[in-house]
């Protein structure tokens, strides 16, 4: 990699046109396994191998270059993605080869990137531009070597095939339960990175994960699932083997009881969200818009309209209020445990910026913004979060400075129903997340998919709710869409816990252009506690409802 | 369209390396060292799984209004090891092992059911159960229970989506006016009961993965080839059918294919492929190093050929295809279009519809399609089966006899005076099947040398004229000289190129590849000799502006002078 590199610093160019003022080179070698299993059987066991190989190459400076511009797509690959070339590299570690491939990905990244920078030149030339935000950051140089072993040892798969099929064995005797799946996946991205700057680094990031679906209908119908998921860097990580199987019975007999209760009926009122059901909220309303990205440029200011739209509403709200005064976020990569909890996290993000605490809101007030080497407005340098296409959250401390016991938070939404004239009050425990949802069986998609959402508040799904009264008894809801919660709610939560959930989740961005996917494996990790909204509305779908099935399982 | 079927003369090549994007670990290296030996083949226990849980479903769905009148249950195991490289390097290396069911279940009766065709509108509108039914995974284990439960719910959403679409095809069918083909929906067929041993793959992959690095090592003593890859995907296709009518099939057939592809850039940008291919029942039928060693070298001397060929211009007249274009020839433009389905749908061209005993072709040629040929000459054949995908007996088909067309390929889908299977219904998991092809084979009574043929063109006095390989093409001048061309692009109407066939050389040659269509891929073969086109179109094809790479190749060609190491 570094001798390619310093080839094409040196002299890739093509007749009188610019050379690269800057080319990354990052290599990620992927092993990952997976072992699926449903009713005590496998369903399959599969590992994979693969080297991938991105390329960052910049012709220009860093004021004004090839990215951040939204152009007409010339070859493939040439959108927005702005002198990005990726590839397959060879397993083998074959030094003639590697360096073939680097070649060949470099001269296909600088053939984009000259005709990518002519062409924004050509389209800005007819506009005054309001805002002149340099195109990528300056950064400290860093060189890392990796301290965690090379070949940390890979998971034991018969061990893996048998924890599978015992756990996936749970729902045998549930015949309630209509469909069902385990599946575990474990591996490691090691990725090696250089760049002309001078900063190189190699990075382990192990991953471990076990998660249980199931899916059935209630007695009326209506599709009902759910998943339980726990995640590690390695098996070590994970909850033990007699945790994990209760995980797995309680997802059963609880979806076996929720088919009997009563559908949500329509509330407006108060509704506290406990342990996971407040870190799905944060994770799928709040934290999608603390990363940044940046709104390209295009020759046509009608379609740049048309992305800022779909852009993030906090980017252009530094110093607004976000949160109640008395809530701070800070997210931090650095940590890997929490009150002796597994909590993700890395020591170099995928520019080969140091990894570093951010204080994202401090006190309710929005202070930055999770960034990349890519500017936006008002943060001209990187927090250290990239990962994979943009910025990500690594691990979100939500703090209060003055939280209140289980008992108190209960009290408070108790006394906030009685002053609406509420004969009870709805307590959220957990919410259905859409990442995590089956493709397998369109019942558990149907019961996971919230009602339209309409602009900047997505309905969510609550998969355990309960109604509690006055006198503190508890009746199951189910099927209950949850609405009325915006990122702008955030700042009007009444209350919180003093304790606080940790909780790990696929992570998914909301990017100008709809890009996600972190990579494979990355999750984010969010630590917060319980919050209580004073105007939330609750109502069950309004879809049609699909007929139970005409036979009973077989037995 | 037309025009389309023309260029998939390379479709169906580039679609050769099929890549299995997964792997299977341990599941696989333990089946492997289980001997595959059973004497007396035994019927598995996912067979018994299936029966007995069809028995269960046809009875209880008897006592509701609208009951099945057949169902059928599928279970195909795929089990697959891909070995990939390029330049002496890996790139991939891993097995997979999956199950997947494919359910046909049918309400209504044979004549009409709700498989029946809407006229005017979008099938499959406004259904809920239509997505997410492909692929749908049963455990790789043997255990009844968990394939039973999963039979047992994909039962019932099939049911319910088939009593969906039967009230609509009914009303549809009341608004529209009768169409023109107005045979049965479903044909009866006699139920078949077969059973064969379960195969395993016999690879063992760190062998294959140095033959792979070995046949593509020669690819990267030169800087001007910019891809250099061969791959050996190995696949074993066992499957379970059951129905309603009594049918009982278990079948295990392993594939053995190794591609090598590459390919060059001519200096005005234009991408110059090759490929070669083998395919075998055995890994013992695979070509020996020697020869794939061989067929590469021969790769790299054609690339720098064509790369010093000149483009070629706009032409219409005479052409030969060899042996395989030909054997690609015919499967394309003649092949698809007497699948029986096609007759029938009113989307379709129906070209042969009303020409059953009506010459099509001199009246030299015959074509017939026989998927029970397992083997010709030295060449396995993969259009071989022994029972369709709709559990129907597999045989030989005549499609034209001395040069009158006379059968179409039928599934169980019948078409006006065709009312029965004649075992051609196939699909790939996941598909509805189809009539399809199996082994298409042309032979011709009359056939003339290669030299007879070239002069039967030249000797007209036109100038020059084509012998059309998918990559390799050549202008034969008036001397019988032949010189290579590049940039070849079939233009024009295929059926009158088909109606322009006058005759066949003696050198028959074989093209084994795995075909798409709507029913998804399915292995199949085409055998035919060289055959000579009174008249076809070529025009330059379209090629990308791209230049050649700036820098030259990092390390420059080996020319035996020691490596660099990092």
């Amino acid at each position: 990699m570094r001798d390619e590199l310093a080839r094409t610093m040196d002299q890739l160019h093509l007749d009188t046109l610019p050379k690269p003022y800057f080319v990354a080179y990052r290599v990620d070698d992927i092993d990952a396994a997976t072992v699926a299993g449903s009713l005590g059987s496998l369903l399959y066991d599969e590992d994979e191998r693969r080297r991938l190989l991105v390329v960052e190459l910049r012709v220009g400076d860093y004021q004004f270059d090839n990215t951040n511009f939204f152009g007409m797509p010339t070859g493939f690959a040439g959108m927005a993605r702005g002198g990005r070339a990726i590839g397959l590299l060879p397993l083998d570690d074959d030094y003639r080869e590697l360096r073939r491939q680097l070649w060949l990905a470099t001269d296909a990244a600088y053939k984009q990137a000259i005709e990518a920078v002519s062409q924004k030149r050509a389209a800005l030339q007819n506009q005054i531009r309001s805002d002149s935000l340099p195109d990528f950051s300056h950064e400290p140089v860093v060189a890392i070597a990796d301290t965690e072993l090379a070949s940390a040892s890979r998971p034991d798969l018969r061990a893996t095939e048998a924890l599978v099929r015992s756990l996936s064995a749970e729902f045998r005797g549930m015949s309630d339960i209509f469909t069902s799946r385990v599946q575990w996946t474990a591996g490691m991205v090691r990725t090696r990175y250089v760049n002309s700057e001078g900063t190189s680094f190699v990075r382990s990031s192990p991953w471990t994960s076990v998660r249980a679906e199931a899916a059935t209908q209630a007695v009326d119908g209506m599709a009902l699932s759910d998943v339980v998921a726990a995640y590690g860097a390695t098996v070590a990580d994970l909850p033990s083997r007699e945790a994990l199987r209760l995980n797995v019975q309680e997802l059963g007999t609880r979806l076996t009881r929720l088919r009997q209760a009563a559908p949500a009926d329509a509330y407006n009122g108060p509704v506290l969200f406990e342990g996971q059901a407040a870190a799905e909220l944060f994770n799928q309303v709040f934290a999608p818009n603390l990363v940044a990205s940046r709104r390209p440029v295009s020759g046509n200011p009608l379609l740049e309209r048309l992305m800022a739209r779909s852009g993030n509403r906090f980017q252009d709200e530094l110093g607004a209020r976000v949160l109640p005064r008395s809530f701070s976020a800070v997210d931090n990569p650095t940590v890997t445990t929490f009150e002796g909890q597994f909590v993700g996290g890395y020591r170099v993000d995928d520019d080969g910026v140091l990894a570093r605490e951010t204080r994202v809101v401090d006190h309710g007030i929005l202070k930055t913004l999770l960034t990349t080497r890519v500017p936006v407005r008002g943060m001209p340098r990187s927090t250290g979060n990239r990962w994979g296409f943009g910025a990500v959250v690594s691990n979100l401390f939500v703090s209060v400075d003055s939280g209140l016991t289980a008992e108190q938070l209960k009290d408070r939404l108790l006394r906030l129903a009685t002053e609406r004239g509420l004969a009870y009050g709805v307590i959220v425990r957990r919410i259905a997340n859409p990442a995590m949802r089956s493709s397998a069986d369109p019942m558990a998609l149907l019961s996971s998919m919230g009602g339209s959402s309409s602009e900047g508040t997505p309905t969510l799904v609550a998969a355990l709710a309960v109604k509690v009264y006055a006198d503190g008894h508890e009746e199951s809801i189910r099927n209950a869409d949850i609405s009325g919660i915006s990122t702008a709610t955030f700042k009007e939560i009444v209350a919180a816990s003093q304790s606080r959930t940790v909780y790990t989740t696929p992570f998914r961005a909301r990017f100008g252009l709809g890009f996600g996917g972190a990579g494979l494996g990355y999750a984010a990790t969010y630590i917060v506690p319980s919050v209580l909204f004073d105007d939330v509305s609750l109502s069950r779908p309004s879809a049609g409802t699909p007929a139970l099935p005409a036979l009973r399982p077989p037995q | 369209m037309l025009d389309l079927r023309m260029q998939s003369v390379r479709f169906l090549q580039v679609l050769l390396p099929m890549r299995v994007r997964t792997v299977a670990l341990g599941a696989l290296l333990a089946a492997t060292r289980v001997p595959a030996m059973a004497q007396e083949p035994t019927s598995s226990p996912v067979l018994q799984a299936m029966r007995d849980e069809l028995a269960r479903s046809m009875q209880a769905l008897k006592a509701l209004p609208t009951p099945p009148y057949f169902l059928s249950y599928d279970i195909t195991e795929l089990q697959s090891v891909q070995v990939g490289g390029a330049f002496g390097a890996i790139t991939e290396s891993q097995e997979s092992r999956r199950r997947h069911l494919d359910l046909d279940l049918r309400v209504g009766d044979y004549r009409f059911d709700n498989t029946h065709a809407v006229r005017g509108g979008f099938p499959g509108m406004g259904r809920f159960f239509g997505f997410g039914d492909r692929f749908v995974q049963i455990p790789i284990d043997d255990d009844p229970r968990p394939i039973r439960a999963a039979l047992w719910y994909q039962t019932d959403r099939h049911y319910r989506q088939a009593i969906e679409q039967l009230m609509w095809v009914k009303t549809n069918a009341q608004v529209n006016v009768l169409p023109e083909d107005t045979s049965s929906d479903f044909s009866a067929e006699a139920p078949a009961r077969y059973v064969e041993p379960v195969v395993r793959p016999a690879v063992d992959r760190r062998v294959w993965e140095a033959k792979i690095r070995r046949y593509t090592a020669p690819f990267a003593r030169y800087g001007d080839i910019y891809e250099g890859s061969a791959s050996l995907s190995v696949e074993v296709e066992t499957r379970w059918y059951v129905n309603s009518e009594g049918a009982e099939i278990q079948t295990s057939q392993p594939i053995y294919r190794l591609y090598v592809s590459a390919y060059a850039k001519a200096a005005d940008g234009m991408e110059l492929p090759r490929y070669e291919s083998f395919f075998a029942f055995t890994p013992q039928e695979l070509p020996s190093d020697q020869s794939v060693l061989r067929a590469v070298e021969r790769m790299i001397t054609d690339l720098h050929a064509l790369q010093r060929a000149p483009a070629i211009d706009p032409y219409t007249g005479p052409a030969i295809l060899s042996g395989r274009a030909s054997a690609v020839f015919f499967h394309e433009v003649f092949g698809h279009r007497v699948e029986g389905h096609r007759q029938k749908s009113e989307d379709e061209g129906q070209t042969f519809k009303n020409k059953v005993n009506e010459p099509i072709l001199p009246d030299g040629f015959s074509v017939y399609f026989d998927p029970t040929l397992r083997r010709l000459g030295s060449s396995d054949l993969a259009g071989y089966y022994r029972y369709d995908d709709e559990g129907v007996n597999a045989r030989r088909v005549v499609a034209v006899d001395h040069g009158v067309l006379k059968s179409f390929l039928m599934s169980r889908s019948p078409i006006a005076g065709f009312p029965r299977s004649n075992g051609h219904g196939r699909r790939q998991v996941g598909f509805a099947p189809v009539a399809r092809q199996s082994n298409l084979i042309v032979e011709v009574a009359r056939p003339h040398t290669r030299t007879e043929l070239k002069f039967t063109i030249t000797g007209r006095g036109i100038p020059n004229a084509f012998n059309v390989l998918p990559v390799m093409v050549y202008r034969v001048f008036p001397d019988g000289r032949e010189e290579l061309v590049r940039g070849v692009d079939f233009i024009g109407t295929p059926l009158v190129t088909f109606s322009r066939i006058t005759a066949a050389d003696d050198s028959v040659e074989v093209f084994n590849g795995l075909c798409g269509a709507e029913s998804g891929l399915v292995p199949v073969s085409a055998v035919s000799p060289g055959v000579l086109l009174a008249q076809v179109e070529v025009q330059k094809k379209e090629k990308s502006d791209e230049r050649p790479p700036i820098l030259p190749p990092p390390l420059g060609p080996v020319t035996g002078a020691a490596r660099r190491r990092p």
